[in-house]
């Protein structure tokens, strides 16, 4: 704790002249441990020789499955059989554009006798809009939900409408990630998110300053926010996590403490602070300082600092007293190199974790030399697709989703934690995006009728979809919201989850069969108890009834014997079941 | 979560402690799946429950209290301001006027008048006041109410183990939440005392008749997904509904609706969200939860200072009062570790607005209860209160006592969610004046 302290004191310190502690950086900290396990892991390589000695070629499905079933044979691993269309179409729906398909179209889907329905239905999905807002949203919650600064979530939705806007233009990753690095300048609170009504007004005419990547960098303030950024830039882009060795060596990694601080020092003039218009916060800015070095405090006197040049992980160095300008532009070819295979995987193993459930390594940004893989030579292929492709995001997802590995039904290990080695798709929970909009596919639109006072009238704008933050919505969300950065086996359900579904008014109101509401509607137009039992499945679990759901619902509308009463409480099973909730 | 496996690792300082698995399958309680019996569970843990059921109320003042409109006036200085100081119960401990209740009760509080530190923004500071540690991007710090409630609560408890009154609540960036230890430990949130949380009542239409049977229904139509990789995510969802069943069900739900008592009871801890905060506090404690935080806010007193904080410190003193009488009348307040505090203080010198601005260099925090000896000052400030001038307390000291007051060691070391073994508190010492 005092360690810390001193680190974020010297970091405050910034504006010192390093001339003043020129003397002390030629003394490097020495620490007997240091040596101990530096001999060991020194000969560890950060890239794996296979990265750049191999030939780049890119793939086609096909090779995945074929690589894969190689591995999988050898550890006489029995795959799942291939989804049948129902589930294939539910699957892409939510992965694709995070929303349940309609009746009509898993209808249409399944009598569609195409042999290439499967990857015509992929494609026209990655070009819908619906796919630019998921993916951003997805993002917008990996890199928020690490957020220090609970300030900052106010720009949240400047980030999401200008990755949205990225990815609808196709931009390669290494461009966006550069732009989140490299980003200076305000990023003002949107409408809505202000504290009065009057400030609302006034960003909407400063709209044009706003700018989305600088979320990135802004979700940390304060003296530490550079520690935090260089942490965020190697976990988040990188899956290395580098931040254990901020006090001391990584205990079971090849990361020193120095390298972390080496790390930081490419941050050590970025700087931030509140945007005021008349005496109001209305945004944040980040902005360059003309002088100061990140300094790290010595591990046994931390009152003794050493100045630390920037020096990216791969080993790449920095002239001294660069600018922040020049600093943040080095770092961001460094982590966005053809020779940086971190960037390259991370991402491959964050698309996989999101399609399959599963990743190469686990939790999805804790990646590294030494960290445990699953099949790391699938991973490493993959990758190299990814550089040829020129890191093209939507190519990706054909890629991975076009295989019968992507294909294939649920399976689980031994127990719920084991690794299922991609035998099978590995079922996850639905982000709280996800599940809002099954939900409202489900019931209709679950909006309350109250608003904020003074709020925008509906409507697409970015101001009504603010006050819908506020709104039913935005608490729903909130009590389902999970970290996507962590395991899926380690994700749980709340109790505030099933208090919610089970008997808050508004949703309990919408699956009723009293006014016109979707129950009522399916009830009036299926006389047959049989129809209405299939159609309800359909609305809900996007699936046909088995033989035996039939019958159980059958039995239990003569058990209970009142039509309506025993059809609400169908539709309450299946819209609070487990099954509703996940990917299957 | 249920997993099938319990994994037992030995800590650094030699406890046997469990892994988060294991801790959420006992938590989510009925449910439990797997190669032992639900009773097995909680025999093998029952070495880490019984805790003499202590249990621990939290009252925390929002934008940071003034410390000379508190527990540390400084009467007649320039930067003691017009706030005066009054005696209380025990002789020679003076606090500041506007908490004549509260001075009654001196003889069972302690106030550490000597706490330092350096985070002087609200977000950081709250949550380095409700987690010991400062934030951090990598790992999300348990709050000391889910740590609290994940060493000492009785799993086997059908209310939630952590509830926070009037505060946000939520699982977010400022610390309430239960970080790596997982949901069962997530605050249970109440953001009004006078109405009944949400979501806790059954619909109209639906009684416990027929909320049983369409939690059989539901069951019952699980078995498709559940054969055919849904297993584990089935049975999570059924214990998950299952507990949340028992709460909306349980008799003890009464202790959150505060029409059960009487009228002059809910007027003695007065009418003030926080003051019936306080009684809804009492009312839980006394059926059996482990932490309960009642928040109280607009102590951010930048301008109009003096006015101000003798609003506030007139309903904090009226309800804290109350329920510190109530604790001791009913013998619980030895069990019971009540705790006063914010996230930092204000500065002497008074600004032109005649308010105070943020200072985390001194400032006071008060506790009492749970064996804490009471009728005490610890460390002095300055004349001026500028600086503490002796027996400096730093917020891992003060961690340190809380925890060693309810019998937990701080020392333990828990998983965080990456493997990396993460001390209750790091560093410090407990305030040794604090234990008789």
């Amino acid at each position: 704790m005092n360690t810390l302290r001193l680190i974020s004191l010297a970091t405050a310190g910034l504006f010192l002249l390093s001339s003043l502690h020129a003397d002390d950086s030629k003394k490097k900290p020495a620490d007997k441990t240091d040596k101990v396990y530096g001999n060991k892991l020194d000969k560890v390589d950060v890239t794996p020789k296979e990265w750049n000695s191999t030939t780049t070629t890119k793939l086609v499905p096909a090779d995945i499955d074929a690589m894969l079933k190689k591995l999988q044979s050898q550890e006489g691993l029995k795959l799942a059989n291939r989804t049948t269309d129902e589930q294939f179409i539910r699957r892409i729906y939510l992965d694709l554009s995070g929303k349940l398909p309609e009746p009509a179209a898993i209808k249409q889907f399944v009598a569609d006798k195409s042999p290439s329905k499967r990857s015509e239905m992929i494609d026209r999905l990655l070009a819908s809009e619906d796919f630019n807002i998921h993916w951003a949203k997805y993002w917008r919650d990996v890199i928020g939900i690490r957020s220090t600064e609970i300030r900052s979530k106010a720009g949240e939705p400047k980030f999401e409408a200008w990755l949205t806007e990225q990815i609808r233009k196709n931009e390669p990753w290494t461009k966006i990630v550069t732009d989140m690095i490299t980003a200076s300048g305000e990023i003002r609170y949107a409408p809505g998110m202000a504290k009065t009504d009057k400030d609302d007004k006034k960003k909407e005419t400063d709209e044009k300053k706003a700018e989305g990547p600088g979320y990135f960098l802004l979700t940390h303030f304060g003296p530490e926010a550079n520690m935090e950024r260089a942490a965020d830039t190697a976990r988040v882009f990188m899956g290395i996590q580098i931040q254990c060795a901020q006090c001391h060596d990584h205990p079971n990694d090849i990361w020193k403490r120095e390298q972390f601080h080496e790390l930081t020092a490419f941050y050590a003039r970025t700087k931030e602070r509140p945007v005021r218009v008349e005496n109001r916060v209305v945004g944040y800015s980040l902005f360059s300082v003309m002088v100061g070095e990140h300094r790290m405090p010595d591990k046994n006197d931390p009152k003794k600092t050493y100045t630390m040049q920037p020096k990216f992980l791969t080993g790449e160095v920095l002239k001294r007293d660069l600018t922040d300008e020049e600093r943040r532009k080095q770092l961001a070819q460094f982590v966005t190199s053809d020779k940086n295979y971190w960037f390259h995987a991370s991402m491959i193993n964050r698309v996989w974790a999101d399609l399959m459930g599963q990743s190469f390594y686990s939790p999805v940004d804790n990646m590294g030399p030494l960290m445990e893989a699953t099949y790391p030579e699938v991973l490493l292929k993959l990758a190299q697709h990814f550089k040829a492709s020129g890191t093209d995001i939507r190519d990706l997802y054909r890629l991975i989703m076009n295989s019968q590995t992507y294909q294939r039904q649920n399976r689980l290990g031994d127990s719920a934690d084991q690794h299922v080695h991609f035998a099978g798709n590995y079922p996850s929970r639905l982000t709280s995006d996800e599940l809002w909009s099954s939900l409202v596919g489900a019931l209709g639109d679950l909006q309350q009728p109250m608003q904020r006072a003074g709020a925008p009238p509906k409507g697409a704008t970015p101001a009504d979809r603010l006050a819908r933050r506020f709104g039913f919505e935005g608490q729903f969300k909130n009590v389902f919201a999970y970290d996507p950065n962590a395991k899926q086996d380690e994700i749980e359900s709340t109790m505030a989850q099933a208090l919610l579904l089970m008997n808050n008014p508004l949703i309990q109101g919408r699956l009723q069969a009293k006014g016109e509401t979707t129950l009522t509607k399916i009830l009036r137009t299926h006389s047959s108890d049989k129809d209405a039992i299939q159609a309800i499945y359909l609305r809900t679990l996007a699936r046909t009834p088995t033989v035996r759901e039939e019958k159980i619902g059958l039995d239990y509308l003569q058990k209970v014997g009142k039509r309506q009463e025993a059809f609400e409480d169908l539709f309450w099973a299946l819209l609070n079941s487990a099954e509703f909730q996940t990917k299957r | 979560m249920l997993t099938h496996n319990i994994n037992l690792r030995l800590t650094r300082d030699g406890d046997l402690s469990h892994r988060r698995h294991f801790l959420k399958q006992i938590a989510v309680g009925a449910g439990a799946v797997g190669g032992l019996s639900w009773m097995d569970q909680v025999r093998a843990a029952a070495p880490e429950l019984r805790k003499q059921g202590m249990s621990c109320i939290l009252l925390f003042m929002r934008g940071g209290p003034s410390q000379l409109e508190t527990f540390d006036p400084k009467p007649g200085t320039a930067t003691g301001g017009p706030t005066e100081a009054i005696s209380t119960a025990v002789s020679g401990i003076q606090i500041a006027k506007g908490w004549e209740r509260t001075a009654k009760l001196m003889k069972d509080m302690a106030i550490i008048r000597s706490m330092t530190s350096k985070e002087g923004n609200h977000p950081r500071a709250v949550y380095q006041m409700h987690t010991s540690y400062v934030p951090s991007g990598s790992i999300k710090y348990p709050s000391l109410g889910s740590m609290v409630a994940s060493e000492i609560a009785d799993p086997t408890f059908d209310l939630p183990h952590y509830v926070n009154i009037g505060g946000g609540g939520g699982q977010d960036v400022s610390g309430l939440g239960s970080g790596f230890l997982g949901m069962s430990y997530a605050p249970f949130a109440v953001p009004d005392p006078n109405r009944l949380p949400q979501n806790l009542e059954l619909p109209g239409g639906v009684d416990s008749k027929r909320l049983n049977r369409r939690l059989g229904l539901m069951d019952s139509l699980s078995k498709e997904f559940g054969s055919s990789g849904g297993q584990s995510r089935v049975a999570d969802q059924k214990a998950i509904y299952q507990s949340a069943a028992n709460l909306i069900l349980s008799p003890r739900l009464a202790s959150f609706d505060l029409n059960m008592e009487k009228q002059t009871d809910r007027e003695r801890y007065g009418k003030s969200t926080f003051g019936q905060g306080c009684l809804m506090a009492r009312r839980l404690v006394e059926t059996g939860v482990t932490f309960v935080e009642v928040s109280h806010g607009n102590w951010d007193t930048h301008d109009d200072n003096f006015n101000k904080t003798t609003k506030l410190a007139g309903e904090v003193d009226q309800g804290m009062s109350a329920l510190l009488t109530d604790l001791k009348e009913r013998g619980m307040l030895d069990k019971t570790l009540v705790i006063w505090m914010g996230e930092f203080g204000r500065t002497p010198t008074i600004n032109p607005r005649t308010g105070r601005d943020h200072y985390p260099r001194a400032f006071n925090v008060m506790l009492g209860g749970g064996g804490i000896k009471g009728g005490q000052v610890i460390g002095s400030t300055t004349a001026d209160g500028r600086d503490v001038k002796d027996r400096p307390v730093q917020v891992v000291d003060l961690f340190c006592s809380f925890y060693q007051a309810l019998k937990i060691n701080h020392k333990k070391e828990n998983m965080s969610g990456v493997g990396r073994p993460i001390k209750i508190v790091d560093g410090g010492t407990a305030v040794k004046e604090l234990f008789a």
